[in-house]
């Protein structure tokens, strides 16, 4: 789209785990997205959908089977090792449990100051940059005496954020960094992420279950179903006109806390069993406006109008004439 | 009409270190009439998982555990026990105490893997309910066997949307989704045919379509079986699907009950407000120009033992004042509940602690 220079540039990625028996799961298919500088692009999908994979994927901390991975212009798929870890530099990495993400007998102050170590940063600068470090996560200089078990977990997950901007990173990968948190402590992190984004020019990739809280972070909007894209664009016209049917599913399932609050929608079925590939749409199963034609063949992504793109046979007379 | 189950001053407390004793519940009261759907929210260590587990006799084996209060039971209740008056569930010997648990009471927890014993068949495990003698409204009825246990087995599944109901019997924990695992436990949980089901976090481990598929099954057999359930949760999203009253529970202490509905309106007391405050599912789709921030209530809970003096919540509270700071306020009828607050009301009455002082004050 009319996007001069993405910072990050996924094309057809793809991910196949061997099993046991010989059987293939089929984790990431043929996946697309671009992130532009300064934004926020949401990763959103139940369990299993291939979310989590994709974002480990960007770091390489599992290999692509298949695709491209650009970041501000470079292949990060053929990458060496050593430019590889060169490059780790410039993304971050926060995942969903602090208290496994960081050593217990390690000080706070340590576990944040591990990258400036691994990438050779002069030790005459670690003092200054841990003191900076924590004063942008708002926490007290004194935490970084303190172990992970003395600090309640959003003091835990702003350690983690703290350690990823270390290198002081262009892009971070946040894997549902606040799901493990209470509403009111979730608040506090999401506002710092918000922050933290505004004063350092942060590229998000956020990945989540929770769309309330997609709808308030992110710029635009990428949904997963079974390893795939299926709808992705703005998030204004995500949320407000959703085209795919399994948006709108997702949407309809979202207990609003709100007096008044429509009955949620369920849906009924479960994911299609990912070893096995499925010449249709993987979502045919489940949808109520399923069609013949959905069960023979997958559907592409529809471009729309809006810069929307959603890949439901239902969407093809709406696109935009190319 | 009676409630049928009338909680007062529950208190459990626990040796904390060195002589203090903790208490994770505190003096928690409510009553929940036949057929009603509670929710009990607060979030991680408030005591709502505490408090069920005390009214079910489950944390009286922890170590030097005290337990205070009643917890008046008004149901049904095993041949032999005093018919007169409702009976106090936790002046119970552990024995007795079995006569009631899992038959009156039933509970689902939120890890259904972590309940179910992945060495036996579903129909096995809720078998085990069906063979013992089950309580009913017109006293006890010998255990099932055989065909009727079979039967019976099947419609319990059946009843919980469990798809295959047959086939589902004969399998093990492991060959079912998320989903019908949370079910599994619901049939067991309803084998014994309870007055009350406390559902413990029953939809949070959950993805939401799933989780809209077991709350659907959870209204139905509510409103079929005019059941009481007791749903504790930290998602007032799924209260506002599914309760038609809310008890917020905060540091070990119940801090306001009201209406679902009046309360997601009108929330009185402050910490309900921050806490529906900084639920990012209630901003509307707002631009990210000027970078609006989502409300976020400053520090974090007090934990057991640490509680502060008076007002629980006045360390975090924008409008707490000398006297929050120095005396615990009692439950005190606001708008269309209640609130354990000195400045219970709209948010928007919210003010620096002086005025706010000085505004109840005239008020009175």
């Amino acid at each position: 789209m009319a996007d001069p220079a993405p910072l990050l540039q996924v094309e057809a990625l793809s991910k196949n785990f061997a099993l046991k028996g010989g059987a293939v799961l089929h984790a990431v298919q043929n996946v697309s997205f671009s992130l532009r500088r300064g934004r926020t692009l949401a990763l959103v999908g139940e369990s299993g959908c291939g979310k989590s994979t994709t974002g480990r994927m960007i770091l390489r901390l599992i290999e692509p089977s298949a695709g491209s991975i650009r970041l501000d212009g470079e292949e990060l798929t053929a990458a060496t090792a050593a430019r590889m870890q060169a490059l780790r530099r410039r993304i971050g990495i926060v995942f969903q449990d602090p208290m496994g993400a960081l050593n217990p007998r390690r000080t706070v102050g340590a576990s944040i100051i591990e990258p400036l170590l691994v990438h050779r940063i002069p030790a005459s600068e670690h003092s200054d940059r841990l003191a900076g470090l924590m004063k942008d996560v708002e926490l007290d200089p004194d935490f970084a005496r303190r172990y992970p078990h003395e600090l309640s977990g959003g003091q835990r997950q702003r350690v983690c954020i703290a350690r990823a901007l270390a290198l002081q990173p262009e892009l971070i990968v946040a894997d549902e960094p606040v799901s493990a948190l209470d509403a009111s402590i979730q608040a506090q992190v999401l506002d710092l992420l918000l922050r933290l984004q505004a004063e350092h020019g942060l590229s998000y990739l956020f990945i989540s279950h929770d769309l309330s809280v997609v709808r308030f972070l992110s710029d635009d909007v990428a949904v997963m179903y079974a390893g795939r894209i299926v709808e992705q664009g703005p998030k204004a016209a995500i949320f407000s006109q959703p085209a795919h049917p399994y948006t709108r599913a997702l949407l309809a399932a979202i207990p609003v806390p709100e007096a008044g609050a429509a009955r949620v929608q369920p849906l009924e079925g479960i994911l299609p069993d990912a070893t096995q590939l499925l010449p249709g749409c993987a979502f045919a199963s489940r949808c109520p406006s399923a069609m013949p034609r959905c069960q023979a063949s997958a559907p592409p992504l529809f471009e729309l109008p809006g810069g929307q793109r959603s890949a439901c046979w239902l969407n093809e007379s709406a696109q935009e004439a190319s | 009409m009676e409630p049928l189950l009338d909680v007062r001053e529950l208190r459990l407390s626990l040796p904390g270190g060195g002589s203090v004793r903790a208490a994770p519940v505190d003096g928690v009261s409510f009553s929940m009439a036949r057929g009603e759907c509670v929710g009990l929210v607060g979030e991680s260590g408030c005591g709502k998982s505490l408090t069920s587990m005390t009214l079910m006799g489950l944390t009286r084996s922890l170590p030097g555990a005290r337990i205070e209060g009643q917890a008046l039971w008004d149901g049904r209740r095993p041949a032999g026990a005093a018919s007169a008056g409702p009976i106090d569930l936790l002046a119970l010997s552990e024995r007795s105490m079995l006569q009631y648990r899992g038959r009156s009471v039933g509970m689902v927890f939120q890890d259904p893997l972590s309940c179910l014993n992945p060495l036996l068949r579903l129909d096995y495990q809720i078998a085990e309910v069906l063979r013992r003698p089950q309580l009913t409204d017109t006293g006890q009825r010998a255990g099932l066997r055989g065909a009727s246990l079979k039967q019976r087995i099947i419609e319990l599944l059946d009843m919980v949307g469990m798809p295959q109901p047959e086939m589902r019997a004969q399998q093990y924990p492991h060959q079912l989704s998320g989903g019908l695992r949370q079910r599994a436990l619901l049939a067991i949980a309803l084998a014994g045919e309870p007055e009350l089901l406390i559902c413990d976090e029953p939809t949070t481990a959950l993805d939401v379509t799933i989780q809209a598929q077991v709350l659907a099954t959870l209204r139905r057999l509510q409103q079929e079986r005019q059941l009481a359930v007791l749903f504790i949760t930290h998602d007032l999203g799924v209260v506002a699907q599914l309760c038609s009253r809310v008890l917020v529970m905060y540091a070990g202490r119940i801090v306001e009950s009201a209406p679902t509905e009046a309360f997601l309106r009108d929330p009185q007391h402050p910490y309900s407000q921050g806490l529906l405050a900084s639920l990012p599912g209630r901003q509307q789709l707002r631009s990210r120009a000027g970078h609006e921030r989502l409300y976020s209530i400053p520090g974090s809970p007090p934990r057991p033992g640490q509680f502060p003096p008076g007002c629980r919540f006045a360390p975090r509270c924008p409008r707490a004042a000398d006297v929050c700071r120095s005396s615990y306020p009692a439950m005190q009828a606001s708008a269309a509940g209640q609130a354990s607050c000195w400045f219970p009301g709209a948010a928007a009455d919210s003010r620096p602690a002086s005025s706010a002082a000085a505004v109840a004050g005239e008020q009175r």
